[in-house]
């Protein structure tokens, strides 16, 4: 979608009369990159079902108050990127359990998801993207699975490409290091 | 880590559109030479494929590839993730969404019937119904009126200083009963019943000379 596409929906989306089928069409548009956006980070299908739908709920109830001070779609990641973090952290809490613990957790429960068909070696990804620090983990996922350019994931996690492109090295480094010696 | 491998970047060019006619040439080719070559497959393998299978399969895949972004990036995010959804799920969670959203909305805008304009409205109504029947049903036992009032009430509201009337008003409402006039009206006793009342009394001399 091009810049004057999205401001069109926006409009659409913020009259009262356009608003639904804006808002389906958003649905469309996004409702896949979104998902996986969410799914690499809660790993669940189910998990990431629950999120998904929350955050097309929120950008329904809140677009009227987007101002467009950043793009559309870059507004609707960081939801869903806020969201996932929000359940992972509610999780940790429910499980009384460490971030870092409820990591490798969600990676045990993936070798016995039906949802998961990895093989061998995409098992051990997600056993070394799990150890990886969150925002590193955030960046790797963005950066390799979601395959989003370096300038929208800094408009995303609203951090320099810079960083990002540090953090991207540092992750695909210990990732590498990881699978080595595994 | 690298992902992608563009030949381009080598040096390697090919001419345009040549990887979106290639297949098309391809299967051309092997159509034309489907004769020959299917039969001798089938002769020196044994194995079969279902009719117009590579047509169609072609046809697929490219509609999956061409579709949009998303389209490609489900396939991306699966074959490098090994994450799955299940079937349909992304047409379903679209129904899901817009249930969620729009449609609750939709219903939610019934509320404005119990907005605080017509709950006044009915709240007033529901009020004149009840007033109206509790006074049909109380009129024919009603026991309480006017006479089934103590005169001490009476006399203790006024005292209460609850019913204020200037003394014209007063005045007012004596004067058709008593006329304070005649009392002292001569024509009233006549010269006899006063003498009458006045031997009938025992006056000492002392009241007489005083008097």
């Amino acid at each position: 979608m091009n810049i004057q596409e999205e401001e069109n929906l926006l409009i659409a989306l913020q009259t009262d009369k356009d608003i639904n089928s804006a808002f389906t069409k958003l649905v469309k548009i996004y409702k896949q990159r979104l998902y996986w956006h969410i799914r690499n980070m809660v790993k669940s299908h189910d998990d990431a079902d629950d999120v998904l739908q929350n955050v097309f709920i929120k950008v329904y109830k809140n677009i009227s108050k987007f101002k467009g001070d950043s793009k559309l779609y870059s507004w609707m990641y960081r939801i869903a990127t806020n969201e996932s973090l929000t359940f992972l952290n509610q999780k940790a809490k429910k499980y009384n359990v460490t971030n870092e613990e409820l990591q490798q957790k969600l990676i045990q429960n993936l070798e016995a998801d039906v949802y998961f068909e990895g093989d061998e070696i995409q098992l051990k990804l997600q056993k070394a993207i799990a150890l990886l620090p969150q925002k590193q983990q955030q960046v790797f996922n963005m950066k390799y699975f979601q395959e989003l350019k370096y300038r929208e994931i800094s408009e995303i996690l609203e951090t320099s490409e810079g960083a990002l492109k540090a953090s991207y090295h540092l992750a695909s480094k210990k990732i590498e290091e990881f699978l080595k010696t595994n | 880590m690298k992902k992608k491998n563009t030949h381009s970047d080598e040096g390697f060019k090919v001419p345009k559109d040549y990887f979106d006619n290639f297949e098309e040439k391809l299967f051309e080719k092997i159509s034309q030479e489907e004769d020959n070559s299917l039969l001798s497959d089938k002769l020196t393998s044994g194995l079969k494929v279902p009719e117009d299978y590579f047509g169609s399969f072609e046809n697929q895949l490219m509609e999956k590839l061409n579709s949009d972004n998303s389209e490609s990036s489900i396939l991306t995010d699966s074959l490098k993730t090994g994450l799955i959804t299940p079937n349909k799920y992304f047409e379903n969670v679209e129904d899901t969404i817009l249930e969620k959203t729009i449609k609750a909305n939709q219903e939610t805008k019934i509320i404005p019937l119990f907005s605080q304009k017509n709950v006044l409205f009915i709240a007033g109504i529901a009020a004149m119904i009840a007033i109206i029947i509790s006074v049909s049903i109380n009129k024919g036992n009603d026991p309480f009126n006017f006479d089934t009032i103590d005169v001490a009430d009476i006399q203790e509201y006024f005292d209460e200083g609850n019913v204020e009337f200037s003394d014209t008003e007063i005045a007012e409402l004596l004067d058709e009963e008593a006329s304070f006039i005649d009392t002292f009206n001569d024509d009233e006793i006549s010269d006899e019943e006063l003498e009458n009342y006045l031997s009938d009394e025992e006056l000492t001399d002392e009241i007489i000379y005083v008097e």
